[in-house]
């Protein structure tokens, strides 16, 4: 009986301290305003009015207020994924894996969502490039090469889905071009500098030849640390951000306004006067919210971009050009293709920050040349997210 | 509110107890103070998520209190009785447009030349729980089973009660009078009331919220493991999430100073289909028992009567769940299986081997949920086709594997955590010399490893609210 005591008054104990500990540490607390490993900014309260309350806006939105001003939320959330991950041996956590070949994660897609981003494709190329050798290629995941299966993008059903919504289309399989290393053990996207066995299979399929890289100079950027270990709270240990020199190649970039100006292939934040951030690069949302940087893969061509052109000095006058509707996959390989091939200028084109409709007033698709809509995965999540 | 919030456990718990504490203990008039602030903070727990329909809660509990008095001025006379007929009236008249108007209205819009604008209203959480406790009151207090509390604000604590509002269990007005009115807390059952209440909590957000990540997943494929799977987790997910609140409520009444009965009593073990509705949702079934079934005449008037009286009870105990046909379907297909097993199989099944009637049971309990998470005969129809292998996914896929496997221990764990075997163990450790020392330090150990785990997924935004809110 004295034990059985005890031990129940040890339990109130217990939870009264519990409970007490983190009353008291939030009390003290002051909230975030940025939850830094999940690039967001922190939930914010709504004004605490008559208004808000009676209409459930204010207690409505104090759930995530609470849990993202939670006391050490950043161990609990790594505590979190450690139950998940060790604890109850679950392979995922919300579709986020640690694999041998680093973090990853997959993405369900149902069938309307390829069959929409078919349909949209279809209609960018039937209104802008009827005149062009139209190309599709999706960059597989690097789940597909994680050694393990994972759910994800239906390749078999992407393709079905493709070959009857856009017949005449040409594609370019890029799996046989990848592996697991070619992509950032942090992060969603691949390595500029293992690209070169994607250059040779895109060379094959637009130029005839392999686009060789033989002889290419890199530079160590510094550390890399992609979104995946902030989403996963776990540790993985940084990449390393390499970028291949490409001496001949200029960048143009689209301003809101309408009007081009020269920006940096790589912005590595070292004492570069060109900053777009104040425009349409995710940084301002980032600045706006007190981050330096929100992502390290803006090192490419200055990240989310309406519209960029590069420009190979050495190949003026070559009469090739290329247009790649894009998404940040892009931004790595794009100075490859420019600096690698013989193409005078390659036209990036984001139709998740320019409406399709838009593009005759600032591109000018020359005749006979080629164009490849060139998605990773991801996008295929959410066919609203071009603007089509 | 929910329990499984930050909220709850870390803004507004801890404020309660405090106060609730800081009160002084005493009997009678001298409990009101601490009655005052649980109404109080009731309010506000129940007025957080939904303002508006908290002075709907507040009308029907006058309601209640105003018939009572009548009941109770007119005992024994047709004025009670008059009185009975308006507290049900009202009640349930307030029930059926809250819950249950647009369902009638989407029927009635069948008819031809019927097209009547769906009224599209809210649910208010928690509508079918509290307005049976204040039924049950005015019930009780029409048979005489009750004394009539004259204090609205009394009865007002009763129904309220934040531990039990939204999800139950259903507690009678009968079984908490006396603790009204005088109630003794002590740090031994504070200790009782906080594990009871930590395990509650980790069966929710450890297992049933997790389990709610693959059934969805499941549900969404077309082959027949995937189908039985989405059975397996889904009874599972419902039985941890709902018997979770249970526990969450009993523990947060232990701490309190209130006893609130049982709820659950391990259902998946039962040997019949009898058996398990003694076990699930004892409060809810015991509610329908004493005022439907024994006020219909119960056995007492002949086979046929008891036929169409046990049909009647499991037809309001399906709509009780929802306002659509399956729910209703799924209260009828257990009415059926309850009086299969009353007239045809009650000794066959005593005769059957304890394995084989535990997969009968099991077998018919998870067919049921099909019955329940579906919402039109095409998807009823779909599920059950699935189970015999006419999905066009056949037999498995490689998807439905990665979840299996990627779940096995979660579903291991609830199974497991299903059957009275870790309470079991808990009992022999209790009961052991050698142990029980162990046990003092384990237990608390365990509730701390518990709460920090379930507060991490909370922090992690793991947020998922209860199953039961939407009845």
């Amino acid at each position: 009986m004295k034990q059985d005591k005890i031990r129940h008054i040890l339990t109130a104990f217990v939870l009264a301290a519990i409970l007490g500990a983190v009353f008291i540490a939030r009390l003290v607390s002051t909230p975030p305003k940025l939850i830094a490993s999940e690039r967001r900014p922190a939930a914010k309260l709504e004004e605490l009015t008559a208004a808000n309350v009676l209409s459930g806006k204010y207690t409505g939105g104090f759930e995530d207020f609470a849990a993202d001003s939670f006391p050490l939320r950043e161990t609990m959330r790594k505590l979190h994924s450690r139950v998940v991950f060790s604890v109850l041996r679950q392979t995922d956590k919300g579709g986020l894996y640690l694999g041998n070949a680093g973090a990853g994660k997959f993405q369900e897609i149902n069938a309307e969502e390829y069959k929409k981003i078919a349909a949209k494709i279809g209609a960018v190329a039937e209104t802008w490039l009827p005149e062009l050798n139209v190309r599709l290629c999706v960059i597989p995941d690097k789940s597909v090469y994680a050694g393990s299966y994972y759910p994800g993008f239906d390749t078999a059903l992407a393709e079905r889905i493709f070959a009857e919504a856009l017949p005449d289309m040409q594609r370019i399989d890029l799996s046989e071009a990848l592996s697991s290393g070619d992509f950032y053990r942090t992060d969603l996207h691949w390595n500029q500098a293992r690209l070169a066995t994607v250059m040779s299979a895109l060379g094959r399929e637009l130029s005839g030849a392999p686009w060789a890289m033989d002889g290419a100079k890199t530079r160590t950027v510094g550390e890399f640390s992609g979104v995946y270990p902030g989403q996963l709270a776990l540790p993985v240990a940084p990449d390393t951000a390499v970028t291949v020199d490409v001496p001949h190649v200029t960048a143009e970039y689209l301003l809101s306004a309408g009007s081009w100006i020269p920006g940096p292939v790589y912005d590595d934040g070292t004492g570069t006067e060109y900053d777009f951030s104040a425009l349409y690069n995710l940084k301002t949302a980032g600045e706006a919210h007190g981050f330096p940087s929100i992502d390290p893969y803006n090192l490419f061509l200055c990240g989310p971009q309406m519209i960029v052109r590069l420009t190979n000095t050495e190949n003026a006058g070559s009469g090739r050009h290329l247009y790649l509707f894009r998404d940040s996959f892009s931004s790595s390989l794009a100075p490859l293709i420019a600096e690698f091939s013989d193409y005078e200028t390659v036209t990036l084109i984001d139709l998740r920050y320019i409406n399709a409709r838009l593009l005759g007033e600032f591109v000018e698709f020359v005749p006979g040349s080629d164009a490849v809509f060139l998605y990773g995965s991801q996008i295929f999540g959410d066919a609203s997210i071009l603007m089509v | 509110m929910l329990f499984s919030s930050v909220t709850f456990l870390y803004w507004f718990l801890p404020v309660v107890l405090v106060v609730y504490f800081l009160i002084p203990d005493g009997r009678g008039q001298k409990q009101m103070p601490r009655n005052m602030w649980l109404l109080l903070s009731s309010l506000v727990f129940y007025a957080w998520g939904e303002p508006e329909y908290a002075i709907l809660m507040v009308l029907q509990i006058l309601s209640g209190w105003f018939f009572g008095l009548l009941i109770e001025r007119f005992r024994g006379g047709i004025g009670a009785k008059l009185a009975l007929i308006a507290a049900l009236a009202v009640g349930l008249g307030g029930l059926a447009f809250f819950k249950y108007a647009d369902f009638f209205l989407a029927n009635l819009n069948r008819l031809p030349g019927v097209d009547i604008p769906l009224l599209k209203i809210a649910l208010p959480i928690g509508i079918s729980f509290y307005t049976f406790q204040a039924l049950s009151y005015d019930i009780d207090l029409y048979r005489n089973e009750a004394a009539v509390q004259k204090n609205p604000l009394l009865l007002a604590t009763y129904v309220v009660l934040f531990p039990q509002l939204i999800a139950g269990p259903i507690v009678r007005y009968v079984d908490v009078a006396r603790e009204l009115k005088s109630r003794k807390t002590t740090l031994e059952d504070f200790g009782v009331g906080a594990r009871r209440f930590v395990a509650g909590l980790a069966k929710k957000v450890l297992i049933a919220n997790t389990l709610a990540e693959v059934v969805g997943i499941f549900a969404a494929e077309n082959n027949a493991l995937a189908a039985w799977l989405y059975l397996i987790t889904y009874g599972l997910q419902i039985y941890f999430d709902f018997s979770g609140y249970s526990d969450m409520a009993i523990g947060l009444g232990k701490i309190l100073g209130f006893k609130f009965l049982e709820n659950f009593d391990y259902p998946y073990i039962s040997r019949s289909i009898t058996e398990f509705w003694r076990r699930w949702h004892i409060s809810l079934s015991s509610w329908f028992r004493d005022y439907v079934y024994i006020t219909l005449g119960g056995n007492r008037r002949g086979a046929a009567r008891q036929v169409l009286n046990i049909l009647v009870v499991w037809l309001l105990t399906g709509f009780w769940h929802g306002a659509g046909w399956n729910f209703i379907l799924w209260g009828l297909y257990f009415g059926l299986l309850l009086l299969i097993e009353k007239f045809l199989l009650e000794k066959p099944l005593k005769k059957l081997p304890s394995a084989l009637s535990h997969v009968y049971v099991i077998a018919l309990v998870l067919i049921s949920w099909v019955f329940f998470n579906s919402f039109s005969a095409g998807e009823i129809a779909h599920r059950l086709g699935l189970l015999v292998g006419a999905g066009t996914g056949g037999a498995y896929t490689a998807k439905t594997l990665y979840y299996l496997r990627s779940y096995f221990v979660p579903i291991l764990i609830a199974i497991i955590g299903a059957t009275p075997l870790p309470k079991n163990l808990l009992t022999i450790a209790e009961n052991s010399r050698s142990l029980k020392t162990a046990l003092a330090a384990a237990e608390p150990i365990a509730v701390a490893v518990l709460l920090i785990a379930v507060s991490a997924y909370l922090a992690d935004g793991s947020f998922n609210p209860f199953i039961y809110f939407r009845f």
